[in-house]
């Protein structure tokens, strides 16, 4: 990544404000929490966002979907196949089980706009409500058939 | 580092020598690790992708390679190793997936990101592609099944084997 003017923490909040965003400063410092409302799940997503604390080229954009500690190769299966379909978002698990949902956005300020966040926030919001049903479907059945869940996604059919 | 509209982002993939194939994409084809990769570009209205599919086509679960692709994908910031939809002759590519967040379409993303985005997915594919390969080859593993289940398997396969050949002789 080339050299240049890296987006301040003041920056980054005038682009939460500017899309009409609420924040609560996160735990560690240049990291912010944004709750968001999942309608699928009538509850209330909380995302992370730090400001290159991960890798000082990027913003990025984190939700974490779930607890996906047993059934680890159907899990991690899931996240392959949804990978392949998802556009911008990435899934991952963790080394503690902890499934996460990740897109990270140019923090370098000539190439960085604010809908760029937008789009990484919905890419996340939708990557989490897309692999959680296939997840529970790893974590209920042992012998889960992931492709038929990640079908049933895809076709809109009934959840797994 | 001027903002380029997604007309001109277009524009900038039809210089670099892609072609475009759809509304929104573009295709090229790269020289890598001692083969051609086919090299798909997407304007997305929110992301810019390339997608560059890995000319191995798994057919079972293999998870040794989903396990790997979980590690790879875990320790980058932009691209992921992923399992494509599935493809006409069964099976499914393996892919990797490079994107980006986009602006609007009139300042849509800089040269430069684009540049970005090109040579970190073919720097992943010099890098990761080799072990891949050399793991895709190692075939089918069964989930969680003991070595007793696994020859079973195996023992099963071989019969489904051995039945299509006596129906293919009949």
């Amino acid at each position: 990544m080339p050299n240049g003017e890296f987006l301040t923490s003041e920056q980054l909040e005038g682009c939460f404000r500017a899309l009409g965003w609420r924040w609560l400063s996160g735990p560690l410092p240049e990291t912010w929490i944004l709750p968001f409302r999942s309608a699928e799940r009538s509850t209330v997503e909380m995302i992370i966002v730090d400001n290159g604390q991960a890798n000082p080229n990027f913003i990025g954009v984190i939700l974490p979907v779930m607890k996906g500690t047993q059934n680890r190769d159907c899990v991690q299966k899931a996240l392959a196949l949804a990978n392949g379909v998802l556009g911008l978002v990435k899934i991952c698990i963790d080394n503690d089980g902890d499934v996460t949902a990740h897109v990270c956005v140019p923090r370098q300020q000539g190439l960085f706009r604010c809908p760029m966040l937008r789009h990484a926030v919905e890419a996340v919001l939708l990557g989490a409500a897309f692999i959680r049903p296939i997840l529970d479907c790893c974590l209920k059945d042992e012998h889960c058939d992931v492709e038929a869940a990640l079908r049933s996604r895809l076709t809109g059919g009934p959840r797994s | 580092m001027p903002m380029l509209s997604r007309q001109q982002a277009g524009n900038f993939l039809a210089n670099l020598g892609l072609r475009q194939v759809d509304r929104d994409i573009w295709a090229g084809q790269q020289w890598l690790v001692g083969r051609i990769f086919p090299v798909f570009v997407a304007l997305r209205e929110a992301f810019v992708e390339i997608e560059i599919p890995l000319n191995l086509v798994t057919q079972c679960d293999q998870i040794l390679l989903h396990r790997l692709f979980n590690e790879i994908n875990r320790q980058i910031a932009i691209g992921k190793f992923a399992i494509g939809s599935e493809i006409d002759h069964g099976g499914r590519m393996l892919v990797l997936r490079a994107d980006l967040p986009v602006g609007t379409d009139e300042e849509y993303i800089t040269e430069e990101s684009m540049a970005i985005l090109f040579a970190v997915a073919f720097k992943l594919i010099e890098k990761h592609f080799p072990e891949i390969e050399n793991i895709f080859r190692q075939g089918c593993q069964i989930s969680g099944a003991s070595s007793e289940d696994q020859a079973r398997g195996i023992l099963g396969r071989l019969r489904i084997f051995h039945g299509s050949e006596e129906e293919h002789r009949a």
